[in-house]
């Protein structure tokens, strides 16, 4: 390997007066950070001030990719894009996979730190080490796919990649997306929007070069052990054959799916969305992988005829449950096709289902009228009034237009009661779990900087459904007897190391389906093929340093932009209980969100009342002295 | 006595013929457990398999009672 391989090369590029600069970031970043989320996090910290508007030219857009892109681990092409949100108002990272981290990477590049607001549309071209920004005029108003189609004519040769944004993110929907590989999405946190306040279409990036690894044979042997660790998982075997949507059969016989805006927990017929009948009716076409991925659990769907005929990527569990399960929909068409517009048009699907259901509910309280819909009929379960609003709230036309500021702030603008079902936190529509029935989740979420929201810790371990899970939960409860996902026994342990090896796994690149979800790459097993592959010698304990390092340096921006925020879940959550099945009379109550956020801290090392990061632990994580102006913070300062 | 049984993930090709979707009706002994009732429809007893009876998850030991809902499938989960 070049001796510099563990150094970070990172363009920084100002959309206001369009220059390109290069910068070498050292060695110590990596030790620090591993780069990806965790470097991105230091530079969107150092970067901007408090306080900066999201969709103005100080906030920073950051595409990081991980040292692991680009090599043979499994897994490895995954670019976390970093920003504040125009959804929340502070640190949002989001993950994104398919082809374009590799193609950056491979381009030369570790990180774009995006600045500055163009005056007309624009669009990057990364060519390996040329960089150039041009006229995207021709491009501004186009979907996701034309947009692809128009520049496979324009941009020269082949083995481009593109991170664009469609007409939500150019009309800044507060959830739009950016959509890489023309399926994969950076959902959440409205980042796509950012994007678009620059006047940014797309980022279209290709690269020749080479990522080379330290130690071939010691991580063939890692990765053939990976592999045939896949073969024997029954986990592994269903994101091969079904993809994340077998979780809704899962969910609904469990009842703990989140039917109707988190109202009911089973849904009749909620069995047309799960993926066994995906597969079996013949609307799963295939899979396809990310970058370096053997687990594939991407699929394609279409709809063959009628109204709804159509081919797209995906749809994902959360998909399926938020504009079907939530909306009381169950026609799978239908389904698929709002997939489709939310890919297309660059929506978040889990915020534009939410906020559906939000209007659902409020026309049904009488809190809005009925004919905001203009001629649609806004009601539990009409498949066409699901399938228009996407549409509307893209095009931010007639009700569209309010949809698209989110659920948060249709709530405070129509009152009356209706910030009761308005299922967000701090922002953020709560992701597609219910967390009444899984305590682990409900803490995760709640002390999550984007939200509540599933991808910070994926604690699917709570469950113990599997061999892998069950094991991982014995070592960290230390005892044989495993209490249930609805105790609040040994979950904040829970939490943090899922925490802890999430942010490693996203800094690195990798995925978190092979990581914290079916724990297939345990964390021994990664230590040996990051040593392997980048010629280190870290071990589990200095690899979890590293990921709490970046859950509390994004905890600290939180800090620094609103001092006020609170770690808490949606009203429903905490404050109506389940009313069906075997899990009734559960909830995230605040005593008992309390008792573990007490402990949560506790294991932190955070202020037991306030929850905030203290000046020992700070220094202890190296973050003081080397995070410019974060030990201000906890002076008030900036 | 009768109890409805739902299978998915690839089990439901264990399912007695007939209309239901993904779920039958059957009569089984009373005092059936879970494992006798999906052993007797040739499901497997591998490891992973995840089983609900009326919402709550139970062991394969689990004693089954009239109007119950078993069903079985493989543990997803994952957005």
């Amino acid at each position: 390997m070049r001796t510099d391989a563990l150094e970070f090369k990172i363009a920084r590029i100002d959309l206001s007066n369009k220059s390109v600069n290069v910068e070498s970031r050292p060695r110590s970043d990596f030790d620090l950070y591993l780069g990806g989320r965790g470097l991105n996090a230091k530079l969107l910290f150092e970067g901007q001030p408090k306080g900066v508007d999201p969709f103005g030219p100080d906030n920073l857009l950051i595409f990081g990719t991980g040292k692991l892109v680009g090599t043979p681990v499994p897994t490895a092409g995954q670019c976390t894009i970093t920003s504040k949100s125009p959804a929340t108002n502070v640190y949002f990272k989001t993950n994104t996979g398919g082809a374009w981290a590799k193609g950056l990477r491979r381009a030369g590049w570790d990180a774009l730190v995006i600045s500055g607001v163009s005056e007309a549309p624009v669009y990057i071209v990364i060519d390996d080490d040329k960089i150039s920004i041009r006229d995207a005029s021709e491009l501004w108003g186009k979907t996701v796919r034309e947009t692809a189609a128009t520049l496979e004519k324009e941009l020269d040769g082949s083995g481009w990649d593109l991170a664009t944004i469609g007409p939500a993110g150019e009309n800044r929907v507060r959830f739009a997306c950016v959509m890489t590989s023309l399926y994969h999405a950076a959902g959440r946190g409205g980042l796509g929007a950012v994007m678009g306040s620059k006047k940014l279409k797309t980022i279209a990036a290709r690269g020749s070069g080479s990522t080379e690894v330290a130690n071939r044979e010691a991580l063939h042997a890692e990765i053939l052990s990976v592999l045939s660790k896949i073969e024997k998982s029954v986990k592994a075997k269903l994101y091969v054959d079904y993809g994340t949507a077998a979780t809704i059969e899962m969910a609904n016989e469990g009842y703990s799916l989140p039917v109707m805006n988190f109202r009911r927990n089973r849904l009749e017929g909620g069995d047309r969305l799960g993926g066994t009948y995906l597969v079996e009716q013949g609307y799963m076409t295939n899979g396809a992988a990310c970058s370096a991925c053997p687990l594939a659990c991407h699929k394609f769907h279409q709809v063959r005829e009628g109204r709804y005929k159509g081919f797209s990527g995906g749809p994902e569990y959360e998909t399926l449950a938020a504009l079907g399960i939530g909306c009381g929909v169950t026609n799978t068409g239908a389904v698929l096709k709002g997939n489709e517009l939310c890919n297309d048009l660059g929506l978040d699907t889990i915020s534009a289902g939410g906020v559906i259901q939000w209007l659902f509910e409020a026309v049904e309280q009488g809190v809005v009228p009925a004919d905001v819909g203009e001629g649609l009929n806004l009601a539990w379960g009409d498949p066409d009034a699901m399938v228009e609003l996407l549409k509307r709230m893209a095009h931010r036309q007639g009700v569209g237009d309010l949809l698209a500021e989110g659920t948060q702030r249709l709530a405070e603008k129509y009152g009356g009661e209706s910030w009761k079902w308005a299922v967000e936190a701090n922002g953020l529509e709560q992701s597609r779990v219910d967390t009444r029935v899984a305590k682990a989740y409900g803490l995760a979420f709640a002390v999550n900087p984007r939200g509540p929201d599933h991808l910070h810790a994926q604690p699917m371990t709570e469950f113990a459904r599997f061999p892998e899970a069950v094991e991982l939960f014995k070592q960290l409860l230390g005892k044989e007897d495993l209490p249930p996902a609805t105790s609040t026994e040994g979950k904040p342990e829970l939490v943090r190391w899922h925490e802890d090896v999430f942010a490693v796994t996203d800094s690195l690149g990798i995925c978190s389906f092979a990581t914290t979800s079916s724990y297939i790459i345990s964390l021994p097993a990664l230590c040996r093929l990051v040593n392997a592959a980048l010629g280190v010698d870290l071990d589990e304990e200095t690899l979890r340093t590293i990921g709490r390092r970046t859950v509390v340096l994004e905890r600290m921006f939180n800090l620094r932009e609103n001092p006020a925020r609170q770690d808490i879940l949606p009203w429903r959550l905490m404050h109506e209980p389940i009313s069906e099945g075997p899990h009734t009379g559960q909830l995230n109550s605040p005593a008992e969100l309390k008792e573990m956020l007490e402990r949560y801290y506790q294991l932190q090392g955070y202020e037991p009342e306030t929850g905030r990061p203290t000046r020992e632990v700070l220094s202890s994580l190296g973050l003081i002295p080397d995070v410019q102006g974060i030990g201000d913070v906890l002076e008030g300062g900036d | 006595m009768e109890i409805v049984v739902r299978l998915y993930h690839g089990l439901n090709k264990y399912l007695p013929p007939g209309d239901g979707g993904y779920a039958r009706t059957v009569t089984v002994p009373k005092g059936a457990t879970a494992a006798n009732v999906l052993r007797d429809l040739g499901v497997p007893r591998m490891e992973g398999v995840v089983l609900f009876v009326k919402g709550q998850a139970v062991g394969w030991d689990h004693i089954l009672e009239p109007g119950d809902v078993l069903a079985a499938m493989l543990p997803a989960g994952g957005g």
